[in-house]
């Protein structure tokens, strides 16, 4: 805890002062009192020695000497007197207040010849130190008085004042240490609050509220504090949305990459093996035709020979009936068209692959998206027929009024192949759950308001809100591992949205079947200063 | 008591009944300089009997005061020098002789008997400084000086522990330790010297009530299983109230048998039984007799005792037969009426006339 360590810290300083003061004072006080009382005491003495030896003069050689002891008696009662003696001519004391008896020092004192008033230090075995004041009585011829003042019993005081003086100090020290535990507590309780304010902070936690009410400097750093955690909040979330949509990008433009190398060593395939083809598929086709001709006319030489000579040799007739030849004749002609069909749908499918690829169409053109769509069709047309699990599906075109639009057309068949493949993808898996038993996609193009608008719309059981929620992130997929890659529709929404600016949107409900719908400018390059088409970001589709 | 008691029922002096007041000092000269002033302001015709040495030498200037009113103490128990000297010695009365006198009397038996290092214990005030005086003049005839000194403060009761006293006097090997002291106090020092086995003869003076000092010790006795009544003087101012041959000693006990007085009301003390017959009481009962014949000679007007006509027949007080064998006088320039001081010893727990001070020879 914070609290008491500051507290401590604070006390620490406070006794710390506390005792210089007390130290200080307490010295000063003892020289003080000790200077005043001894002062005092000697000049309470001088009077007392002079008092006595005023009446003294008056007493001693008249009076017995129990009226000397009665006088004596009196002034030891004063405060600070310890003892008084008085001593006559002959250095004998007649009359003292020492109990149990005259100390031997104060006898030696007796035999010291003085004249005046005298001021000694004397100290008094086992009994303690003294100030010894006398002064002759009569100039010496009357004797002398004595008047011990006790030194101790000033140290006594001294000690009392000084007792006195710090059990105050000590007082005025608790009442100190109260105040201050109460004020720093005071100043400590919002620093703590703060403090786990900060904790909660570091925590990434942001507390929308600290309630630290105080009007002081901790007030305004708490304000401070909140403002700005706040905005680190904020910058914390946009930085996370940043670095969420960054990851997002790199993603996608990873899989792009991938994809699109992919896609690209495909199309380089297609585009040759369809090379390959359309060459002897082309000279199958055109020399149909003059095998045509020359059967034709073949049978019409035949025919000839058979109306000159209806009887032919026996041999002749035999073989013919053997081969069967009017039917020959007549089958002849439809194998050849038969053929002729054939070569005709090769062409067309190697044109289809050859028009998909479109090798030489990664840069931006204006297209007829309906051939791109056709093309695709054409491609997926063998997934749509009647399997044993299903019945067929059929395609249903609602075409609109399409102009060229400018677009990267290989991109987009991209897309329109993953949006129709994920159609009938969603079909398959859900026939069991169509109502009517009819399997069908529905493709549908509009222009409103200077963009194409292309549906793609299925039949089948829909996507849950929250799968919707993730279908654009990549390897996000509901497939079986294996089946997908999870990156069709994350490419898909790329390029629709990054490559021409438009919109992919999902719409389906639970049941009812899912609808692909994209939005795109028909005009890509006059509505941008910048294209959408970057170097840096997609190298793979650009070299190629 | 006693003695006003029977005087007051056999019709009193002169057909006046005697008024006594009493007020306890508690031997605090203080209280008797109060109890003085409350005493004269009741317009009381003389003072009596004050008892204690600091008390009555601190009073005495008092009467110095009151000089115009010409207020007397009679016999007060006390034989200090002060009320016997100048200033003082025309507004006092004294029966009894003084403490100098008695302890002068103890050093010359003690000389006497060859115990010439005396030593000396006595109350750190006038009292004290009173017996001292005494002792330091007696030695001074034979040019000696006293050996060693030891006090103790007024006031201090048997519980007070005086050994430290005892071991000073006893470290300077005395022939004999005259005690000045109060009862309590002296039984102290006794109690200290036997517990240290030290038998030296102590002697004490007439100040202390000796019965009551026996009574104390014997106590002590009872509860230490040791004997503390040997080697022990006592100095007494009035004869042993032992002596039946003398009257006054007869007529002092058929007083105190006949009135068995009690202590003045509020001076009873719990456990305290006062000795039947003492000294001290004796002291006070021949004090009593002796006022009132002084009051039987005093001439009243108007049927009033007036103080000068008081002074005047004391004053003129010749050969009075007290009763103890010594004939009293008082003049206006002598007013010590005894100066004998007998002395006793510890016979069978009691103190008897000591006769023979051949016996204490070292």
């Amino acid at each position: 805890m914070r609290r008491p360590s500051l507290f401590r810290k604070i006390l620490i300083g406070q006794i710390v002062i506390f005792g210089l003061v007390a130290l200080g004072t307490s010295a000063f006080s003892a020289w003080n009192i000790y200077r005043k009382l001894m002062a005092e005491r000697l000049s309470k003495g001088k009077a007392i020695v002079s008092s006595i030896v005023y009446t003294s003069q008056f007493l001693l050689e008249s009076s017995p000497p129990e009226t000397t002891q009665n006088a004596i008696d009196e002034f030891l009662a004063i405060e600070g007197v310890s003892y008084v003696f008085a001593i006559d001519a002959d250095r004998n004391i007649i009359a003292h207040t020492f109990v149990p008896t005259i100390p031997t020092e104060i006898r030696a004192l007796t035999n010291s010849e003085t004249t005046g008033t005298v001021v000694r230090e004397l100290e008094i075995e086992g009994v303690g130190q003294f100030i010894d004041i006398s002064s002759p009585i009569l100039l010496g011829v009357g004797g002398h008085a004595h008047v011990g003042i006790d030194k101790s019993e000033v140290v006594a005081h001294i000690r009392e004042a000084i007792v006195q003086q710090l059990a105050l100090i000590l007082v005025l020290f608790a009442l100190s240490a109260i105040a201050s535990y109460l004020l720093i507590r005071q100043i400590t309780q919002p620093l703590v609050q703060l403090t786990e304010y900060a904790q909660q902070l570091s925590a990434r936690n942001f507390p929308s509220d600290i309630d630290i009410r105080s009007t002081d400097e901790i007030g305004l750093l708490a304000a401070t504090m909140q403002s700005m955690a706040s905005e680190i909040s904020g910058f914390l979330a946009r930085l996370e949305r940043a670095v969420d949509d960054t990851t997002r990008k790199l993603q996608q433009a990873q899989s792009q990459v991938v994809h699109n190398e992919k896609m690209t060593s495909l199309g380089q395939m297609v585009a040759g093996v369809a090379h390959e083809i359309n060459n002897p598929v082309g000279f199958i086709h055109s020399n149909t035709s003059h095998v045509s001709e020359y059967v034709k006319e073949l049978l019409e030489y035949l025919q000839l020979y058979r109306v000159y000579y209806p009887e032919p040799h026996p041999e002749i007739q035999e073989r013919s009936e053997e081969i069967e030849l009017d039917f020959l004749q007549e089958d002849l002609e439809k194998t050849l068209g038969s053929m002729r069909m054939g070569t005709n749908r090769i062409r067309e499918l190697v044109s289809s692959l050859r028009n998909f690829s479109r090798l030489d169409e990664s840069a931006i053109k204006a297209v007829n998206l309906h051939e791109g769509i056709d093309s695709t069709l054409v491609i997926l047309r063998h997934r749509l027929k009647a399997t044993s699990d299903r019945p067929e599906i059929r395609i249903v075109k609602k075409y609109g009024e399409l102009p060229l639009v400018e677009c990267y057309p290989s991109q987009l068949n991209q897309v329109f192949v993953n949006l129709i493949g994920n159609a009938i993808d969603a079909l398959e898996s859900a026939t069991a759950r169509i109502e009517d038993g009819m399997l069908k996609v529905e493709i549908y193009t509009a222009v409103i308001a200077d963009q194409a608008i292309i549906r793609v719309r299925d039949n089948g059981s829909g996507i849950p809100a929250e799968v919707r929620e993730k279908i654009f992130d990549p390897f996000f997929t509901t497939k079986p591992i294996g089946k997908g890659t999870g990156l069709g529709l994350s490419i898909s929404h790329h390029i629709v949205t990054e490559k021409h600016r438009g919109r992919l949107v999902c719409r389906s409900e639970s049941g009812y079947g899912t609808e692909f719908e994209i939005v795109i400018p028909l005009c890509l390059t006059g509505e941008s200063e910048a294209p959408p088409t970057d170097e840096a970001e997609l190298p793979a589709a650009e070299r190629s | 008591m006693a003695y006003f008691e029977s005087v007051n029922r056999s019709g009193g002096v002169n057909g006046k009944r005697i008024e006594i007041r009493t007020y306890d000092d508690s031997y605090d000269p203080a209280k008797t300089i109060q109890n003085t002033i409350r005493l004269v302001e009741e317009d009381a015709l003389l003072l009596f009997n004050y008892v204690g040495t600091p008390t009555v030498t601190r009073m005495l200037p008092l009467l110095n005061h009151y000089r115009d009113l010409d207020i007397q103490l009679f016999f007060p128990h006390t034989g200090a020098q002060p009320q016997r000297q100048f200033p003082y010695r025309d507004r006092v009365f004294n029966l009894r002789a003084s403490y100098d006198r008695e302890t002068e009397g103890l050093v010359d038996k003690f000389v006497a008997t060859n115990r010439k290092k005396i030593a000396i214990f006595y109350q750190a005030d006038a009292y004290g400084r009173s017996g001292w005086n005494g002792v330091q003049r007696g030695l001074e005839k034979y040019g000696l000086d006293i050996l060693e000194e030891a006090t103790y403060r007024r006031g201090a009761d048997y519980d007070t522990d005086l050994s430290e006293q005892v071991e000073l006097l006893r470290a300077v090997e005395p022939d004999a330790v005259i005690v000045v002291g109060s009862d309590k106090a002296s039984a102290a020092f006794i109690r200290d010297a036997r517990d240290a086995d030290w038998d030296v003869p102590i002697s004490i003076v007439s100040f202390v009530n000796t019965p009551n000092l026996l009574s104390i010790l014997s106590q002590e006795s009872r509860e230490t299983g040791r004997d503390y009544d040997f080697n022990l003087v006592s100095s007494e101012v009035v004869p042993s109230y032992k002596d039946l041959s003398l009257p006054a000693v007869r007529e002092y006990r058929n007083a105190i048998d006949r009135y068995n007085p009690e202590p003045p009301q509020g001076f009873e003390f719990e456990g305290y039984r006062s000795p039947r017959y003492s000294h001290t009481s004796f002291e006070g009962f021949l004090n009593a007799k002796l006022l009132v014949e002084i009051l039987k000679n005093t001439e009243t007007k108007d049927g009033k005792y007036h103080r000068e006509a008081l002074v005047e027949a004391a004053e003129s007080l010749k050969d009075f037969d007290l009763g103890i064998g010594t004939p009293i006088s008082f003049n206006a320039d002598d007013r010590q009426a005894l100066n004998t001081v007998y002395y006793t010893t510890v016979e069978n727990g009691r103190f008897v006339p000591l006769h023979d001070w051949e016996a204490w020879a070292e």
